[in-house]
């Protein structure tokens, strides 16, 4: 049972390690730009359209309502409806 | 409701109303302006709005539904030829290359935006970025090389096409004048355990007004962007793809004097169905025909 154990935490150990290798660790910006990337970040109340499950291809989307029997709901912008905010 | 009795699908209304496909000519039967659309899976229309606020838009979908509930079968659940995919005249994104989503955000001063609701100017916006194999390969060192220089075409290629206010997606690419710098340089961090690491830092300067798209007004004035970048790579050798890719661009951005602060990120994109837009930049190309060529290499 101790081995067991033992031979356990051995492999949790090198796991660990093997996951915060240099090359497995992401790499990081610099923290002034890091500050500016996490501002940039997309907050979740500013996304809420992507709760939606949207299709960008009509033909698909064609595709999925006549197997559903369902209508589609064609959300039409001049520039792309998803790419704006 | 929209998830659950409706199949959601979002367009670019401008392109596809112009586009000689069968998604076009499937697009123009019930749609002719930007707006919201209900329609059936054979064209029949619904119901079309151009503003909806919330508590109308359930009534709209609900008269919707009615209306559709009254249909034949025929137009419910219509025979869609699957072979219409290969009459698809929309661009595709190169074969070996590289896709990034750039997501950019106004950091102060959002009302010198290219928009005018001042609730948009404070949002993100996205494009993408679609590098040719090509092109995503002059990111990474040549030989044993510790420091290099990123190729100069490239780099101005995100300059110009990227570092643009899209919020609004009120402006084309910055033309060829305007860039009066810009230079990305790398360093190898480690080459080890497979993966090549490389950091990134550079500047981005731009001066001038932006051309506008042929069917606006005026523009909107004498633009100026100074920014500093930086950003890490990581490339997989035995993969032979990138694994990690973060660039920040950011700094002042004054518009007609009045000034503010704009960042840019770059990274690798996810697979969503957004991701798979095209770049603004290739898109209006591919229909106008009118813009800069988009790919260096």
């Amino acid at each position: 049972m101790k081995t067991v154990i033992c031979v356990g935490l051995w492999l949790s150990l090198c796991i660990e390690c093997w996951a915060q290798t240099p090359s497995r660790r992401p790499l990081e910006l610099p923290a002034e730009f890091a500050a500016i990337r996490d501002t940039i970040a997309p907050q979740p109340e500013e996304e809420l359209w992507k709760k939606i499950p949207w299709k960008t291809s009509l033909l698909e989307a064609r595709q999925v309502a006549a197997k559903q029997g369902k209508p589609l709901f064609v959300w039409s912008m001049d520039g792309h409806p998803l790419c704006l905010g | 409701m929209l998830q659950n009795e409706f199949i959601p699908v979002a367009v670019d209304g401008g392109l596809m109303g112009r586009r000689k496909d069968p998604e076009g000519d499937f697009y123009r039967k019930f749609a002719n302006t930007q707006a919201r659309y209900a329609a059936a899976a054979d064209g029949t229309s619904l119901a079309q709005k151009t503003w909806v606020p919330s508590p109308h838009l359930n009534k709209w979908m609900k008269e919707a539904l009615a209306k559709f509930a009254t249909l034949p079968n025929s137009s419910k659940s219509p025979s869609v030829d699957a072979a219409e995919a290969g009459k698809r005249t929309s661009p595709v994104a190169p074969a070996g290359g590289l896709v990034l989503t750039v997501t950019s955000r106004f950091l102060k001063g959002h009302e010198v935006a290219s928009v005018d609701n001042e609730q948009y100017a404070q949002l993100p916006a996205y494009d993408r970025v679609w590098l040719t194999r090509g092109e995503w390969q002059n990111l990474l060192p040549k030989g044993d090389a510790k420091s290099f220089e990123l190729d100069a075409q490239l780099v101005r290629k995100l300059a110009r096409f990227h570092t643009i206010d899209v919020i609004g997606r009120q402006r084309g690419p910055w033309p060829e004048a305007s860039i009066k710098g810009c230079r990305l340089t790398g360093e190898v961090l480690r080459n080890a355990n497979g993966t090549t690491d490389v950091r990134l830092s550079g500047s981005m300067a731009i001066e001038g007004t932006s051309k506008p798209r042929p069917n606006l007004g005026p523009d909107d004035g004498d633009v100026k962007l100074d920014l500093k970048a930086a950003g890490v790579l990581r490339f997989d050798r035995a993969k032979q793809e990138i694994s990690q890719f973060d660039l920040v661009v950011y700094g002042p951005y004054s518009k007609d004097g009045r000034p503010s602060e704009i960042g840019f990120h770059f990274q690798l994109t996810g697979d969503e169905a957004a991701d798979g837009v095209p770049p603004w930049a290739v898109d209006r190309h591919h229909l106008y025909g009118d813009y800069p060529t988009y790919y260096t290499k």
